[in-house]
């Protein structure tokens, strides 16, 4: 089953061109790095997909549903459950405890909080910072910080996971760790995972390499 | 999202954001105080009060419509100043709200997250405007009976308090919705295109002018909201051209102030066009007074004298509280950016250069503002530029006049600039902390 | 290479036959080659050779398998001299990627399609070493960080040499 389709999208910041259509198709269950040199466009498809930019062209279409053809609040509806974001950093609200940052999809769904503090404790167990539920961001490190975020990405059970330099901001011991949370609880959870990196070693835990070059795919490759 | 949700979310946790929302309240605690008065002393009707126990302004009937014209004049700058502080996009909020769109948040959301937020703020400036309004006419009791405007307190009182708290949270919830601004869509706020503002701002003041002639007391709020008006959409041409001019400045302190002026433009704008208005209405109460000295025969100089240094009092009183509003979006500034600031510090920034940057960026838009409010409200006022065509002002009174409110407002504005200075030196200090430079 | 002086390491611990020593010896290198046994008795030869290692016992009639090798005070010295010595920077030796990279640009080939399969290639090692855990003992971890390290390093470069034909074709 197709969790992902992206076809034709071309998108321009004001003065510059960052995508001359670009197609791409995720598996259900499948893991997929886009690589390729900074300013290529990568994370800029990312945003694309995960409905944080809307392209000038082409279409985005999550479990077969066309983003275009729904309205901004069913569109923020479908991100919060099928879709869940990990950034380099700076996704957590700064002031609430790690459980209520992680709980955020649920509650902003209309989840009672007894019912998403559940959820997002489970959620946290397996990211296995369970013991850091209170504490705010600003207490934490880095690895803390993005296993939180990760947390938070798969509480809602999205059918896919959209991770921009999820290690960027890591060591490398750290980004490892990280990197092994995030492939083990997207498969934990079965979702398809894309991973937009330039980091070889996050590349290489994916099943499929596409390689970005001036907004356009340069090659495409199965590991 | 559930009620427990939206107020979890709504509560702020933030230094920053707490001291904006402890603003916000307080100025509305003070507008519904004043409020009450005004609503008390009209209710009063035709009853006597004894001259014993309340100023003459209360007391005497024929006075009652100009203190509560007085009062609701003040009550709405407060409550403007209030709006200001709540509009204040702190970059803190700004985050927040990011986030809390990344995590799937509709705008709708957001929205009401803000609206729920600014009608909170409502509420307990309503709340605390009864309480307040009692301890101000305990506070008035002390003084001599002249000064007391506060005319005590009584039972309909709490029934007006509550019409009040009701009316704040109403008016607190309708601000928070109709000024949210998603940090998304940041250039497309609603605002008024600034060819139309001029326009309008400059007709307004010529009506206000001409017809201060023939009508003053209604020409005078014309000419303020025409003044206003200019203010607002002109201060942002004038602070990005002052920007650029100190961005070629050698001294980096001047640099740095600029910097940030540039990126905070409009709100700094509002702060100062509420600057100018007080600054304006202390003109015109000078003014009057001078006229009053003049024509010192008066066997009541005392009474008008003290209605004029009430009223000067009130207002540097709002003027004191918008330079903290002003002082507040600085702090915010500074918290947001403390790592590029700990950077600085290996470049050999120290608290002192800091202050005085932070001294300038405040000074740089209150000096202006009160210099040309004071000076346009000294010649503006009710027996002014008409009067002095017809009957010209002693050269010695109005050069003293004009030389006294220049210096008097250029020594607030950088005395108040100094005084943020002062009161945000542990701010600055921990924003120059290296620590810093670990937290992102 | 060393594989004298690792041969050497290997018998510090004690005398041994020479299967021990490539049993020793893979899995001291558990992601690497594996020694082959021809190796490792023409190795022993040459030491013995030279003084470094004594035979101690001989079964009889038994092949070279039958032998039993101790380290002998001249090998325990050069094999601790050998550790002391920092090794000398790689003289840009060129490996198979980069000859066969050569040779397809020279010869008008599709270098780019060959880096793209080379770099699918290197990401699967990687991949393979990243799912299976590294041993628990004390040089398991350093051999397994040493490998990927240098298949990261390789990475990179044929990163930058895709960089770089690309803008050679584009120019």
């Amino acid at each position: 089953m197709i969790a992902l389709e992206l076809t034709d999208i071309e998108y321009s910041y004001r003065r510059n061109t960052a995508l001359r259509g670009v197609s791409l198709q995720v598996e259900a269950g499948e893991i997929v790095a886009i690589t390729g040199a900074s300013g290529c466009g990568k994370s800029t498809l990312l945003h694309c997909a995960a409905g944080i930019l809307t392209p000038d062209k082409g279409s985005v279409r999550l479990d077969g549903q066309d983003l275009a053809e729904l309205s901004a609040d069913a569109r923020a509806a479908l991100r919060r459950t099928k879709i869940g974001v990990v950034l380099q950093f700076g996704q957590l609200v700064p002031d609430l405890p790690l459980i209520d940052n992680v709980a955020l999809p649920l509650l902003l769904a209309g989840h009672q909080r007894s019912e998403a503090h559940e959820h997002a404790r489970e959620w946290l167990t397996q990211v296995g910072i369970q013991d850091e539920a209170d504490a705010v961001p600003s207490e934490l490190s880095g690895g803390q910080t993005q296993r939180a975020a990760i947390a938070r990405a798969l509480v809602s059970g999205p059918s896919v996971v959209l991770a921009d330099e999820p290690t960027g901001s890591l060591d490398s011991r750290a980004g490892k760790e990280l990197l092994d949370v995030l492939v083990s609880t997207a498969r934990y959870r079965g979702a398809a995972l894309v991973m937009v990196t330039h980091d070889n070693l996050v590349a290489a835990a994916a099943n499929r390499e596409i390689r970005l070059r001036d907004g356009v795919i340069q090659h495409e490759v199965a590991l | 999202m559930t009620i427990e949700t939206l107020l979890l979310l709504a509560r702020t946790r933030t230094d920053a954001d707490r001291s904006r929302i402890r603003l916000a309240t307080a100025a509305l605690a003070f507008s519904g105080a004043l409020l009450i008065d005004a609503v008390h002393i009209g209710l009063l009707g035709s009853r006597e009060l004894s001259y014993e126990t309340s100023s003459r302004y209360v007391t005497e009937l024929g006075l009652r419509p100009g203190l509560i014209a007085v009062l609701v004049v003040l009550s709405a700058l407060a409550a403007s100043l209030a709006v200001q502080a709540l509009r204040i996009g702190t970059a803190a909020r700004d985050r927040r709200f990011a986030a809390l769109e990344l995590a799937g948040a509709t705008k709708g959301q957001v929205r009401r997250l803000s609206t729920v937020d600014a009608g909170l703020i409502g509420l307990f400036g309503g709340l605390l405007s009864g309480p307040l309004y009692a301890i101000l006419t305990l506070l008035f009791s002390w003084f001599p009976p002249l000064v007391r405007v506060f005319p005590g307190t009584s039972v309909t009182d709490v029934g007006v308090w509550a019409a009040v708290t009701v009316v704040l949270t109403v008016s607190g919830t309708a601000i928070g919705h109709f000024t949210y601004r998603s940090p998304a869509t940041r250039t497309s706020s609603v605002r008024l295109p600034r060819v139309m503002g001029m326009a309008s701002g400059a007709a307004l003041l010529v009506i206000g002018l001409v017809s201060a002639v023939a009508y003053v007391l209604p020409a005078m709020p014309l000419t303020l909201a025409g003044l206003v008006l200019l203010w607002m959409t002109l201060a942002p041409l004038r602070i990005q051209a002052l920007g650029r001019r100190l961005s070629a400045s050698g001294d980096p302190a001047r640099l740095l102030a600029s910097a940030r002026l540039i990126n905070d433009t409009r709100s700094v704008a509002r702060l100062g066009a509420l600057l100018l208005g007080c600054a304006f209405l202390v003109g015109v109460v000078t003014q009057m007074s001078l006229e009053i000295l003049r024509e010192a025969n008066s066997y009541d100089l005392a009474f008008y004298l003290t209605g004029m240094v009430m009223s000067a009092l009130a207002l540097v009183l709002m003027a004191a509280i918008a330079l903290a509003a002003l002082t507040v979006g600085v702090a915010d500034q500074l918290v947001d950016q403390r790592r590029q600031l700990a950077c600085l510090t290996a470049l050999g920034v120290d608290v002192t250069f800091l202050r005085r940057v932070v001294r300038g960026q405040i000074a740089m838009v209150a000096a202006p503002a009160l210099m040309t409010g004071t000076c346009l409200g000294l010649l503006a006022g009710p027996s002014g530029l008409a009067t002095y065509l017809v009957e010209p002002l002693p050269l010695l009174y109005l050069a003293g006049g004009l030389a006294g409110l220049l210096l008097l407002s250029w020594g607030f504005a950088v005395g108040g600039a100094s005084l943020a200075g002062y009161l945000l030196r542990n701010q600055l200090r921990d924003a120059l902390d290296p620590e810093n430079l670990r937290a992102a | 290479m060393a594989t004298a002086e690792l041969v050497l390491g290997l018998l510090s611990a004690g005398p041994a036959h020479g299967y021990d020593v490539k049993r020793g010896h893979d899995s001291w290198f558990p992601d690497g080659r594996p020694l082959a046994f021809g190796q490792v008795y023409t190795t022993l030869g040459r030491l013995e050779r030279d003084g470094l290692v004594e035979v101690v016992e001989k079964t009889s009639g038994g092949g070279p398998d039958r032998t039993v090798y101790a380290l002998t005070d001249k090998g325990r010295k050069h094999l601790a001299d050998w550790l002391v010595d920092p090794v000398p920077p790689a003289w840009g030796s060129a490996d198979e990627v980069l000859r066969k990279l050569v040779a397809a640009v020279r010869t008008g080939g599709d270098a780019a399609a060959f880096l793209a399969r080379q770099r699918a290639s290197h990401l699967r090692r990687i991949r393979e070493l990243q799912e299976s855990p590294a041993g628990q003992d004390p040089t398991s971890p350093l051999v397994r960080d040493y490998t990927v390290a240098h298949l990261d390093a390789d990475l990179r470069w044929l990163d930058s040499a895709i960089e770089r034909l690309s803008e050679q074709e584009t120019s």
